[in-house]
């Protein structure tokens, strides 16, 4: 088997078939970082081509600090939040997430049942959905968030715990399996 | 002390609550429930890192991006399929890499033995760089890690792998009949409930044993799937809003 830093080198020399392997290895789990943040199937199509080519371009400056997926996947989060915000879907990180802890029978998503945290993401506003993404699933922190949001790690922790909080609910039958007389959980109005 | 705010209890998902708190979730069953709900959640969430995607482009499509920003050198003798390499041709492709990944998990389980033992040294090693590198096995020198962390870790997305072939290749069978009663899947459904309560009482008792919550999270995906299934059989007018 070919070593990356090998594989790394035909590739910024232009060869089709290191660049070719690298993409056939990677793309997997590239790719799965492009549509998770995309949220839209057609979107991640067109932003994935676009994060390649800019892997592809900064090639030459991968040092071999980390390891190339590490690497790629930086460069794939931050060039798919670009693109997202040029299609205006984070022009404005939202701040209500019409979080009720009272109320919680009479929520709107009541009758919503999730099969994964992917599909129960996509009911978070865009900005609470890209921070959990960004924080509990690629493991980013929230002086990281913060700066590739633009927002403070206090507005980033914010938006997380709000996110959090609405996908316990949604993904109840996940993570929660006390009898149903147990879930109720009422909190102090804040 | 009143119950704790739902976005406070998020937030002790993974951070540390204050001696007031501390008191109060020792004596409140349903905060402390609460919590542990969310720390479910967040080992969901992590899992998710794990998923796979086929790509979401085609070679060709890149490969004419790339040539015309001169990424992509063509060379005589080289073809610009790039597929029929003897020594450096294209690895497997990404589906063949989901099947690698479930030959693996097959001989994955006995790493579960290091379990306990791995806990502490995935604490001490993490952001470190390798230092030992570990076959797999005596006889395989193709597959390698560097620490036990990332054996677990490869594991782990071997087992993820797994469900979702498991999952595809349900969706593709043509010879077992398939069974169209939503009856069926609820009762699978409530089969898998009880094995879920069962695993999820041993992660009570064995909180940190990695093979306990993998079983349990390993049920959770088949519930996941289940529920998916039925779902698509229930009549078009019909909307599953619980289970």
């Amino acid at each position: 088997m070919e070593s990356d830093q090998l594989l790394i080198r035909r590739a910024i020399d232009g060869d089709e078939r290191a660049l070719r392997q690298l993409w056939s290895q990677y793309a997997p789990r590239i790719d799965a970082v492009v549509k998770r943040l995309a949220g839209d199937p057609d979107l991640a199509a067109d932003i994935a081509q676009d994060v390649w080519i800019q892997i592809f371009r900064a090639l030459k400056t991968y040092r071999g600090d980390a390891q190339f997926a590490t690497w790629a996947h930086r460069i794939a989060v931050n060039r798919t939040l670009n693109a997202l915000r040029k299609v205006r879907r984070l022009a404005k990180v939202e701040i209500d997430i019409e979080e009720d802890s009272v109320s919680v029978e009479m929520d709107s998503d009541r009758s919503f049942v999730a099969a994964s945290i992917e599909e129960a993401a996509k009911k978070l506003p865009d900005g609470a959905r890209t921070v959990f993404l960004l924080h509990d699933v690629e493991g980013y922190t929230h002086e990281d968030i913060a700066k590739e949001l633009g927002i403070t790690p206090g507005a980033s922790k914010s938006q997380l715990f709000k996110a959090r909080a609405k996908l316990r609910r949604l993904l109840a039958h996940l993570v929660d399996h006390l009898p149903a007389t147990s879930r109720a959980h009422v909190a102090p109005a804040s | 002390m009143s119950h704790l705010h739902p976005e406070r209890l998020a937030a002790l998902a993974d951070g540390e609550p204050t001696a007031a708190e501390a008191t109060h979730l020792s004596s409140c069953s349903s905060c402390a429930h609460e919590i542990a709900a969310h720390r479910r959640l967040l080992m969901l969430a992590w899992q998710e890192r794990e998923t796979l995607s086929a790509p979401l482009a085609t070679w060709s499509t890149l490969a004419e991006s790339l040539r015309s920003e001169g990424l992509l050198r063509d060379k005589a003798g080289v073809s610009h399929g790039g597929g029929s390499g003897r020594c450096v041709g294209p690895r497997s492709p990404w589906w063949l890499q989901v099947a690698a990944a479930v030959v693996l998990l097959a001989g994955g389980f006995g790493i579960g033995r290091l379990a306990p033992a791995v806990m502490g040294e995935q604490t001490a090693s993490a952001g470190q760089p390798a230092e030992n590198t570990r076959l797999a096995s005596n006889t395989d020198t193709t597959v390698t890690f560097h620490s036990t962390a990332e054996a677990i870790s490869v594991l782990q997305r071997a087992e993820r792998d797994y469900r979702m072939a498991m999952m595809y290749l349900a969706g593709q069978d043509t010879i077992t009949p398939v069974a169209d009663d939503p009856a069926i899947y609820r009762a699978r459904l409530a089969a898998l409930d009880e094995m879920a309560g069962v695993a999820l009482d041993a992660v009570h008792q064995a909180p940190q044993d990695p093979m306990m919550n993998r079983y349990y999270l390993t049920t959770l995906g088949a519930r996941d799937a289940t529920l998916r299934q039925l779902g698509e059989r229930l009549p078009e007018n019909v909307q599953l809003v619980g289970f």
